[in-house]
């Protein structure tokens, strides 16, 4: 499998300041020394407590936060390096998905006109493309195209996370970071969501970073998993394997919290290192 | 013994712009002392409800048109407002809340908003709820006790803030607490150690847990007993591992399958849970049940399953 990103010994310090009059907060290292490689059309997960530095590594690959050191490769091109702007140019086949649907919607504009937006700002100058793209893409999504008139409050929240899909995929991106697709959402949507990730990747031949804590949902899609814990990837692996015999003592710290349905957990769980 | 909480045939229904909302239709659910019952539903099933029935703190425009809510051999329907506060909320029903950012108030000490309930509703003087609530921190885990009543809710994390309000709900020696999806918004790992801190203060405080949430996997760890509830009715009540080893209704069965431990691939259940505002005539899962037969067409009550669980379908009635 070619690698579409490759990632090589990513580090990432974010905040901290200093200053004459105000006390100096040393930068923390938010992600130390990462690197990985996500292969076309691959479902990659990354896994870690909140603190981890998985968002900070999500908005790192976009462009969105500026690598300290490092490098990142998309299709074998150098992206990192550059400034912010010129970065984000760099890997518009990166792409978002917003973890709260909601909150990534203007609740004062209809969804069509929303979603258009991205065209126009991605350069489709006429009009009657845009309608038809947007139209298309909400029944690719599974939504009603004629939904395109509503607004966001009209939309339940397993609604809001297709049009946030649809969103992004009409920018035709090739790589989606996914940031805890499911999250707040029910046992039976939440199932019709990953079935229609799984769809969409197929349709549209994407590549997921998925983002997530919740093992349960990581153990059925994903083909391969990076555990992180305090900025770093601890274990790597292909899921299957990784889930059956995690190496990692942080790994299977993790595995055991998960609530399963059958049995009841009776160990106490190991302590894991508070952040 | 008389259970803790007995509901029975609960009905509530809401005036909206748009008409009257039938959110409860018949609820039933019974927990007896020292057990963890288990609510589970998607969401506008009329969980929320049911909870602020129980507390006497239903939204304006909700009546209670039919049914009985027993605490402790009391009918809590019969309560006035003014009773309901000065001998049932926190100092009987504790409630710890969903999301524990917004139940704190940030302006304030937290040590400042719980004693606060206390001297409201706990007996003793300033002195012995300061204790209490020392006792009850150092016993929920929390770093530095004595000077955490000092601080404000946001030099806690998420975790931390959670068991604080769990500290609160206990703090007026409650018999009943109830939780509203009190892990949700916790990593996996710190969902895991409040659920077991849960499970130990059930035993150790003589308390009785009313636990709601959409997670069967929760379920599964946490509870003894279980009650689904579908557009405002009790579908399935029983034990909890009769439930998960044999679901009988259809609803329980299409929510266990998509849980991703037994999901064979990701389907979910079809359609939506019917608006409040027109429920379907008949039985209100008949429009997304997978196993509709005749009689569905007639709302059943409820029966008995082979697996001993109470099921509300036409095939066990």
């Amino acid at each position: 499998m070619k690698p579409i990103v490759e990632v090589h010994d990513l580090t990432v310090m974010v905040g901290g300041r200093r200053g004459l009059l105000v006390r100096n907060v040393p930068p923390v290292r938010a992600v130390d020394g990462v690197g990985f490689e996500l292969g076309q059309g691959e479902i990659l997960a990354l896994v870690g407590e909140s603190g981890s530095g998985k968002t900070t590594l999500g908005r790192t690959l976009l462009g969105l936060q500026r690598e300290t050191s490092g490098e990142i490769r998309l299709d074998g091109t150098t992206v990192s390096g550059l400034a912010p702007e010129a970065a984000r140019r760099a890997r518009r086949d990166i792409q978002y998905v917003h973890q709260d649907a909601g909150a990534a919607l203007d609740p004062w504009w209809s969804i069509g006109r929303t979603l258009a937006e991205g065209l126009l700002i991605h350069g489709v100058r006429s009009a009657a493309e845009r309608v038809d793209r947007v139209a298309e893409m909400l029944a690719a999504v599974g939504l009603d195209p004629a939904w395109g008139r509503r607004y966001p409050h009209e939309f339940s929240g397993g609604q809001l996370r297709r049009v946030a899909l649809a969103r992004i995929l009409l920018l035709r991106p090739r790589v989606l970071i996914l940031d805890e697709p499911t999250s707040g959402l029910d046992m039976s949507v939440q199932a019709t969501v990953l079935n229609l990730l799984l769809e969409l990747r197929e349709r549209f031949s994407l590549t997921y970073l998925f983002i997530s804590h919740d093992l349960s949902v990581v153990e059925r899609l994903s083909d391969r998993v990076a555990i992180m814990h305090l900025g770093r990837i601890v274990e790597i692996g292909a899921t299957k394997p990784l889930f059956a015999k995690p190496s990692h003592a942080y790994t299977r710290a993790l595995l055991d919290a998960v609530p399963r349905l059958e049995g009841r957990s009776t160990s106490i769980g190991m302590p894991v290192a508070a952040k | 013994m008389i259970p803790v909480l007995d509901v029975r045939g609960l009905k509530v229904t809401i005036r909206t712009d748009e008409g009257r909302a039938e959110v409860l239709d018949d609820v039933g659910l019974k927990l007896e002392r020292g057990r963890i019952l288990g609510v589970v539903g998607e969401s506008g099933c009329g969980k929320s409800t049911l909870i602020r029935a129980v507390m006497g703190i239903l939204p304006k425009g909700a009546t209670v048109e039919a049914g009985e809510i027993w605490f402790e051999g009391e009918n809590l329907l019969v309560f006035s407002e003014r009773e309901l506060n000065r001998q049932v909320r926190s100092s009987r029903i504790g409630f710890i809340p969903q999301d524990p950012l917004l139940a704190l108030n940030p302006v304030f000490k937290v040590g400042t908003q719980l004693l606060e309930v206390m001297r409201w509703h706990a007996p003793g003087t300033r002195r012995d709820h300061i204790a209490r609530l020392v006792m009850l921190l150092r016993r929920m885990q929390v770093p530095d006790p004595e000077n955490a009543l000092e601080r404000y809710p946001h030099q806690f994390s998420g975790g931390q803030r959670q068991r604080l309000l769990i500290a609160a709900a206990l703090s007026c020696a409650p018999r009943l607490v109830i939780a509203d999806e009190p892990t949700t918004a916790l990593d996996v790992t710190t969902q895991h150690q409040i659920l077991l801190l849960l499970r130990e203060l059930v035993s150790e405080f003589d308390l009785s847990l009313l636990f709601v949430t959409h997670d069967f996997g929760v379920v599964a760890e946490l509870c003894d007993d279980l009650c689904v509830i579908y557009a405002g009715q009790t579908v399935e009540a029983g034990p909890v591992q009769t439930i998960l080893r044999a679901p009988s209704h259809p609803y329980t069965r299409a929510l266990l399958a998509c849980h991703p431990d037994r999901a064979t691939s990701f389907v979910g259940i079809p359609g939506l849970v019917p608006s409040p505002l027109a429920r379907p005539a008949g039985c209100l899962f008949a429009p997304r049940c997978a196993d509709v037969r005749a009689g569905c067409d007639v709302r059943p009550g409820l029966g008995r399953a082979p697996s001993g669980a109470q099921v509300r379908c036409v095939q066990f009635t």
